[in-house]
């Protein structure tokens, strides 16, 4: 690890209403690490990360990612700069076969997409890292699958795929496992640690289990704010965090 | 269950459009053997409206964008070829500003002009109304489509609200193509032109963003493309086709009018889309044929046609999901076919 900061987040604030669904948070990733973000539902883990994505814009705080102020840079662009997420609902193409899915993704990746004469379904330029990433994810058996008859968990699988295709040097996930079963999560469990180093990542999950084996270092969100930060064993140590969250207070 | 990509055309949506172009092509001999010239106009119609509905299905089946305007842009094509036509007759050359000019007959000129305005005039509208979808887009598309109708009414001195006849003889190339066949043929020749083209534009990168945008514009933002200069550029495109076909219609029947402009006309074009199948290149061929045939036919049996009309086009909806395309694909393909 180097320790260069990948991305810093200072002061953010976003507000639904009356609702501080970010309240002053702080939050820095460092290169090739995992940084795990728990909470409590509510927390404002998603808003969080659709705030990093661009999907959502603050009302307070900057975000620098390598050092520069994309605050208000739109979700296009953070794309082009290599940030990737996979959404906690899925979000798919779901008329588009996987493989389909997969190459749209990598030609985000490669610039514009205003090419009107090349057939894109004949263009290994496409197919190729496409079929890469179905394979990373263990995947490549259902390239031609229409979304819709893949099961929830192929589903997840695809999601990471389209994420990984875009090569990121940023991969926000928000709840990867969710909603999978023992055997689908345990092996998105070891996908995720098949990353790491790959890229760097921003894991929001509420497997336990699987953050404290995944993370490097984990946050602790709390009503919008990061109460703790800091290596799992700290983590899991820290009083606060006990009583705020993992409800083994005594 | 046959491997399907939506990437990738089936071998029936390969086949189909040079099939239906093929068959239209021999219309006239056909019609010479059977003694009944009316046969390659009906077929003009059809081929002219073809054209209109493959290039409004760029925007409706395959950006997913239900556009009111297109009886607009077609008009605009269409007075186009009138006005040019209207100044060369009267001998009186038409002032655009520093420029004067004598104004022509050739299509050679024409149908380029008619694309150009209308691809213009099509830029301008999409800008404003791409920034809306769903209803608000049907409602503003169809505001635009209105003030092209009353700005053709406007249009007084060009006959204004009762249209403007051609009295000259269309040309292309400086060669006559007034008479039935050869003015066929060309409308045919553009429609293949129109398929090929669009052919390779739906089947691109460009083609794959307008689709996925369709269905899912939130992940085809996060990828790193924003949809909204893909769509209008398909606007455009749309715009374009449909002046080329408003061109041919004003040209085929010496005549262009408001009415041709009006809202209503642009429903007309719609449903030839959906009735033809929005999901392939060439269902809007099928619908287009239906369209003008039907119409023909059942305003022939009695006046209040349109009833009988609506109900079959209930019925396809509701039984075909891909319109008259999914009926040949089932003819042909037996039934693993959809």
């Amino acid at each position: 690890m180097t320790d260069r900061r990948l991305l810093e987040v200072k002061g953010l604030v976003k507000s639904f209403g009356g609702l501080k669904a970010t309240n002053d948070l702080n939050f820095d990733l460092i290169e090739g690490e995992i940084h795990g973000v728990i909470g409590p539902n509510g927390a404002g883990k998603t808003t969080f990360v659709s705030q990093l994505q661009g999907q959502l814009l603050p009302d307070l705080g900057e975000i620098l990612l390598d050092g520069e102020d994309v605050t208000r840079l739109p979700a296009h662009l953070r794309a082009r700069r290599g940030v990737a997420r996979s959404f906690q609902i899925t979000s798919l193409v779901p008329s588009f076969t996987a493989l389909a899915n997969v190459m749209l993704a990598v030609q985000g990746g490669q610039g514009h997409s205003f090419r009107f004469w090349k057939r894109a379904w004949t263009d290994d330029a496409l197919a190729g890292p496409a079929h890469v990433a179905l394979a990373t994810v263990g995947l490549d058996h259902k390239a031609n699958a229409v979304v819709a008859d893949l099961g929830h968990g192929e589903c997840r699988q695809l999601e990471l795929a389209m994420a990984l295709a875009m090569k990121p040097r940023l991969l926000l996930l928000d709840e990867p496992m969710a909603g999978m079963g023992r055997k689908d999560g345990a092996a998105m469990t070891d996908l995720v640690a098949r990353l790491k180093g790959r890229t760097s990542i921003v894991l929001i999950e509420h497997d336990m289990e699987a953050v404290f084996r995944l993370a490097d270092r984990i946050s602790v969100l709390v009503a919008g704010r990061v109460i703790k930060t800091g290596l799992p064993e700290e983590v899991r140590a820290d009083e606060e965090v006990r009583a705020a969250y993992l409800g083994h207070s005594h | 269950m046959a491997e399907f990509d939506p990437h990738r055309p089936s071998t029936i949506d390969r086949v189909a459009p040079i099939a239906a172009i093929a068959i239209l092509a021999a219309v006239p001999p056909v019609a010479g053997l059977l003694g009944d010239p009316f046969l390659i106009k009906v077929a003009t119609r059809v081929v002219v409206f073809a054209i209109a509905a493959i290039g409004l299905n760029l925007v409706v089946g395959y950006a997913g964008l239900v556009s009111l305007l297109h009886a607009g842009l077609f008009g605009v094509g269409g007075y186009v070829v009138g006005v040019a036509a209207w100044h060369e007759f009267n001998g009186e050359a038409l002032g655009l500003g520093p420029v004067a000019w004598a104004g022509t007959a050739d299509l050679a000129i024409t149908l380029p002009l008619a694309g150009l305005l209308a691809g213009i005039v099509a830029l301008v509208t999409g800008v404003v109304s791409l920034r809306t979808s769903g209803p608000y887009f049907l409602m503003i598309t169809l505001a635009f489509d209105q003030m092209l109708y009353y700005g053709a009414v406007a249009l007084q001195k060009y006959g204004g609200e009762d249209g403007l006849q051609i009295l000259s003889t269309i040309t292309f190339a400086g060669r006559d193509v007034s008479a039935r066949t050869p003015f066929f043929y060309l409308a045919l020749t553009i429609l293949a032109a129109t398929v090929f083209l669009l052919g390779r534009v739906v089947g691109s990168r460009f083609g794959v963003v307008l689709r996925a945008a369709a269905e899912n514009e939130r992940r085809v933002t996060v990828t790193g493309i924003p949809p909204y200069a893909y769509r209008l550029t398909a606007f455009v495109v749309s715009g374009v086709v449909c002046g080329l076909a408003g061109a041919l219609l004003a040209s085929g029947q010496q005549f262009v009018s408001p009415a041709d402009m009006s809202w209503v006309r642009s429903g007309d074009l719609v449903v030839m889309a959906v009735l033809g199948g929005l999901s392939t290149l060439w269902g809007p061929i099928v619908g287009a044929a239906a369209f003008v045939v039907l119409e023909l036919v059942l305003s022939s049996w009695t006046q209040y046609w349109q009833l009988a009309f609506g109900a079959i086009i209930v019925v396809v909806v509701l039984t075909l999901r891909g319109g008259l395309a999914d009926l040949v694909k089932l003819a042909t393909q037996g039934r693993d076919a959809r």
